[in-house]
């Protein structure tokens, strides 16, 4: 469904991506691991119009605006890396805003956002709390839940689990695994603690220094721990035995 | 990471506060120059007919950039100045006459430029002064050998005398301030054409301030120490007249006719002011009003000056000093005139009147609002300045019908051989003159400058032309008022005639009431 | 009791005036971050404009108010496009406000047949007419009551705006995340000019609804600016209903101690420091986080 080939990016003169090829199903649920700086978040930004981009980026076939604002109506949502909640704004407000490019109202928001308030129970007690007060778990959910009312094909998280304790990721990675399974909704979901990801990913990209060297189902990479290693220290068909020795 | 941006906050807003502190303090000074406050010729003129102003013409020197050259020397201009600076541009006044240019050529009486050249004027000066003032002159030279070019001291030749003159042509005021250094300049022209001084003629530098004391003083400096002066007449920006008095005393320069609205001017051996103190009005003013109105108790709002503080000071202590009571002071700010609580505390005190010393923005605000609030103090409001702003009655409207106030003068309405000749000498040049108190102010500081520079003969110098003028005696023109100096005391200006907005068809005009009076205080 | 009454009035009528101004601050600083210095000297522009062609040029009142605001909006779209797109950040920014306000000072001073005036009148079709209050002996003008009603509705209308429209949600969005608000598709490009316009003709409007009470006078004008900066700060610069009771309080506080304590000189112009010391103080007294959501929530 999405399909990205040969995806170029960069900031100025510098170079981070150099020719990515990535493909999400159709509800499918795809994890992107790699080290810092190996252009995860590049990517993300890439595809989602923040940033200057080559190569092509395709969405059930069409090709994919290089505006922000255009890619999100066509329906891939970016769950920026830090939590980026409105944080003068309520829950609710929070909200309102990821049906904005749906054309949402106040009126037809209660609609909008039931499915979403049943899948996080936590962001319907505190509607009207004011975001920037709500905890890191909280703000992530929020901004998941944001992200889904704009009712996209792909969402794409970044680093989903950065800075949060091991039972809120746990509690997060269930929800994506929910709303997967109950809205359809395809996920690219990148990490650095690469393990979290991999538990319900189907498929997973390794990268570094901007280049795919792995590409393969996410059990795979779950187990076979040297692949991991390799990926992460630079010996990309790298041994157990090599990553010992480092 | 909030409070600080609070921090950036407070400090922006004192800042802007102390701002806004400073243009208070600027217009209060505004308050004291003739005529100012207002819409000069009237909110209701058409842009393009009062739109075209001063500056540009009349060859006047912006004193922030002494002329290299020589200065525009306006001996002679106000014939042609004169319909420009209410004119349309396409007058262009001398500016455009000279080529467009300031430079060094000022016009002689008989419109030829000459040279003008710094320090001692040239023995012969390329086409200078007419030839009848020459003939007249000719004694001189043989008079004493000293004077052989009739160079009796500075700034004074056979033919001329060099008179410094600071105006107000640009700046936030120059549009109405330029009325009173027109009414100087037609003044001291009118004196020229009709022979001049002893058959020298005046030589006028003229400079603009902008209303700005600083530049005035540079001005003056530039007059004084480069160009040589040997007096400076008339000048009436506040801002530069009040330092300008301790300059006159520092370079022994006769100072002659400036507003004398800041005390300070009264106190200078070398200044002789002609308008008429704040405490001066609010006394005469006080004893009018229990005398004729029957007033017992008074409320008064007052501009926070030292000025506006005088008058409360001489109004409460004639007042009082009668058997009145002033129940209700109120200090006001240009900023926070606290007009409605004023009405609310006088309204409170049952007062008689309510006396007001402050502009005439301020004091439409509080009739309009006592008009709003269906109230008016049984006798009326009352106050100083409101004569000198030819807009009050615009800004009042009908609400200002019955307000007091006090002219220096014999007032614009009545007609006297003395303000006829006044009207005629000052409208010749300048038809579209703006007539307030202190256009008649500059006409007889110029006409007291002449006068007593005549009573010299030919032997003119400063400490002579000081001396005279400190035995002046009952100088008058027929104006209404008497002016006498004794040496140390230059209160020579404390009557005050009392005029009254009245309905004059469907507007309201100033009307003389006849009654005038002095401020007996300052006679010693 | 009629005095009681009379100066409640007066404070509730001065409040409403300081509340004007201030709620067009508040709306710019809540949807863009920028303190708009500027406010009180734009809308003293625009009245002259809108004066010059009622007063000087004849033109029906509604139709010289309207050019009035119309041009006010216009310096307000410049202003963003030439001026606020160019700057980095909200500090910058304030300070080009401070620029622009020194900038339409100096117009008004230099057009010659508006600048050499302290005060100008400008009165609306109301003026004069009065309601008299019974029992005050003391009377309401209709423009007061004009300035009470228009308060009422902006502070409603700017409610509805930004809780519950499209628009007043954008613009919020931005002015707290721009880059997530993009993710969104939000075009900032497309919303700061119409907070800007918005802005500055709510602050043309306010002058011209101030002027036939006040007169149409550079000083003043501006000093009600100043100590309307002060009350937006008792509601920490976003939130709408406490400017208005901050306005208000301050008003309140002005004229009763004018009128009943007129002996302590200084204290009436002294309100507005005391004001924003006090909640500087409070605010460093108590966590601010907390003083925030509790503006926010109210906001």
């Amino acid at each position: 469904m999405l399909e990205v080939r040969g995806l170029t990016a960069g900031y100025g003169p510098v170079v981070v991506l150099r020719g990515i090829d990535l493909t999400v199903g159709t509800g499918e649920i795809v994890a992107m691991i790699g080290p810092n700086g190996a252009g995860k978040t590049t990517t993300l930004n890439a595809v989602a119009g923040m940033l200057p981009r080559g190569g092509d980026v395709l969405l059930d076939g069409e090709p994919l605006a290089s505006a922000a604002e255009q890619v999100v109506r066509r329906g891939v949502a970016l769950v920026p890396q830090g939590r980026k909640v409105f944080p003068r704004m309520s829950v609710e407000e929070n909200l309102f805003m990821g049906a904005y490019p749906r054309g949402g109202t106040w009126r037809d928001f209660d609609r909008r956002a039931e499915p979403i308030f049943s899948i996080f129970p936590r962001l319907a007690e505190r509607r009207a709390q004011i975001a920037g007060s709500l905890s890191g778990g909280e703000q992530q959910m929020l901004v998941i839940g944001r992200a889904l009312l704009s009712e996209p094909k792909v969402v794409m998280i970044d680093e989903l689990s950065l800075g949060l304790a091991p039972l809120m990721v746990e509690t997060l990675l269930d929800t994506i695994v929910r709303f997967n399974r109950e809205l359809g909704t395809a996920c690219l979901l990148v990490e650095q603690a690469a393990t979290a990801a991999l538990e319900i990913a189907g498929s997973a990209y390794l990268l570094r220094r901007g280049e795919v060297v792995y590409h393969g189902p996410a059990s795979r990479l779950r187990q076979d721990v040297d692949v991991l290693h390799g990926a992460y220290f630079g010996t990309a068909t790298g041994t157990a035995a090599a990553a010992g020795r480092r | 990471m909030r409070s600080w941006r609070g921090l950036v906050v407070f400090a922006v807003l004192l800042l802007v506060s102390a701002a806004c502190n400073g243009s208070s303090a600027q217009r209060d000074a505004l308050l004291r120059l003739n005529g100012v406050g207002g819409a000069g010729t009237g909110g209701s003129a058409a842009p393009d007919q009062t739109g075209a102003a001063v500056p540009s013409d009349s060859g006047v020197v912006p004193s922030g950039a002494p002329s290299v050259g020589g200065p525009g020397s306006v001996g002679a201009s106000p014939a042609a100045g004169a319909a420009p600076s209410f004119g349309t541009p396409a007058a262009g006044g001398r500016a455009s006459a000279s080529g467009g240019s300031r430079s060094a050529s000022s016009a002689t009486p008989g419109g030829a430029p000459v040279s003008g050249g710094g320090g001692q004027a040239p023995a012969a000066r390329p086409g200078a002064a007419a030839s009848s003032a020459a003939s007249a002159a000719s004694p001189a030279p043989g008079a004493a050998p000293a004077q052989a070019n009739g160079n009796t001291d500075v700034g004074v030749t056979a033919t001329s005398i060099k008179v410094g003159h600071i105006g107000i042509y640009s700046g936030p005021v120059g549009y109405v301030g330029q009325n009173l250094s027109l009414a100087a300049r037609a003044t001291l022209q009118s004196i020229n054409d009709s022979g001049g001084v002893n058959g020298r003629k005046l030589d006028v530098l003229v400079r603009d301030d902008g209303w700005d004391g600083t530049k005035g003083i540079n001005a003056a400096r530039d007059l004084v120490e480069r160009e040589k002066v040997f007096a400076i007449c008339c000048t009436q920006s506040v801002s530069t007249t009040d330092p300008l008095t301790a300059y006159a005393d520092q370079q022994k320069v006769p100072n002659v006719g400036p507003d004398g609205w800041g005390l300070v001017q009264y106190g200078g051996q070398w200044s002789w002011p002609l308008g008429v103190p704040a405490m001066s009005e609010a006394r005469v003013l006080a004893k009018w009003q229990v005398e004729k109105q029957g007033v017992k108790k008074a409320a008064l709002l007052h501009l926070n000056s030292p000025t506006g503080q005088s008058f409360r000071d001489g109004y409460k202590e004639v007042l009082e000093k009668m058997g009145g009571k002033l129940e209700v002071v109120q200090a006001a700010s240009f900023d926070d005139p606290g007009t409605t609580t004023l009405l609310a505390r006088a309204r409170a005190a049952n007062v008689d009147t309510i006396a007001i010393y402050a502009d005439s923005g301020i004091v439409a605000r509080l009739m309009r609002e006592a008009a709003g609030q269906g109230y008016k103090p049984p006798k009326g409001f009352a106050g100083s300045t409101f004569y000198y702003f030819n807009v009050t009655p615009e800004l009042t409207g009908p609400a200002g019908e019955g307000l007091i106030s006090s002219s220096h003068w014999t007032p614009h309405d009545q007609d006297t051989p003395g303000l006829r000749r006044y009207r005629e000498v000052v409208t010749k040049y300048y038809p579209k003159i703006d007539h307030t108190a202190w256009t008649v102010t500059s006409f007889v500081g110029a006409n007291l400058f002449a006068d007593t520079l005549k009573k010299l003969g030919l032997n003119v110098t400063r400490q002579r032309l000081k001396d005279a003028l400190d035995s002046t005696t009952d100088y008058d023109l027929g104006l209404g008022t008497k002016v006498s100096f004794r040496p140390g005391q230059h209160h020579a200006n404390t009557a005050t005639h009392l005029v009254q907005l009245m309905r004059e068809g469907d507007k309201l005009a100033w009307k003389s009431i006849g009654y005038d009076d002095r401020d007996a205080t300052f006679d010693k | 009791m009629s005095k009681l009454l009379q100066t409640v009035i007066i404070g509730t009528v001065t409040g409403s005036l300081y509340s004007l101004l201030a709620l067009g601050m508040v709306l710019v600083y809540r949807t863009t971050g920028v303190l708009n210095i500027a406010h009180g000297g734009i809308g003293v522009m625009a009245g002259f404009v809108a004066w010059d062609l009622v007063q000087l040029r004849h033109w029906p009142y509604y139709a010289g108010l309207l050019v009035g605001v119309s041009f006010a909006v216009l310096v307000g779209l410049a202003f963003e496009r030439f001026v606020v797109r160019r700057l980095p950040n909200a500090g910058s920014r304030t300070v080009a406000t401070l620029g622009l306000f020194l900038l339409a000072q100096g117009v008004v001073f230099v057009v010659p047949w508006w600048s050499n005036n302290s005060a100008q009148v400008f009165p609306s079709p109301f003026t004069g007419r009065v309601v008299s209050i019974p029992g005050a002996d003391f009377a309401v003008s209709y423009d007061q009551i004009v300035l009470v009603g228009t308060v009422v509705l902006l502070f409603l209308g700017l409610q509805f705006l930004l809780r519950r429209t499209r628009l007043g949600m954008a613009m919020r969005a931005v002015s707290d995340d721009p880059a997530a608000s993009r993710l969104m598709g939000v075009r900032e490009e497309l919303v700061a000019p119409v907070v800007w316009a918005m802005a500055f003709g709510i602050a043309g409007l306010s002058v011209m609804l101030i002027a036939p009470i006040n007169l149409l006078e550079n000083t003043s004008i501006v000093a009600f600016t100043l100590k309307a900066l002060a009350v937006t700060f008792v509601g920490g610069l976003v939130s709408l209903p406490l400017t208005v009771l901050g306005a208000t309080v301050l008003a309140l506080l002005e004229a009763f101690t004018q009128i009943y304590a007129a002996d302590i000189r200084g204290l009436p112009s002294a309100w507005p420091f005391i004001l924003m010391v006090a909640v500087l103080v409070i605010r460093l007294i108590r966590p601010t986080k907390a003083l925030d959501e509790q503006a926010l929530a109210a906001a």
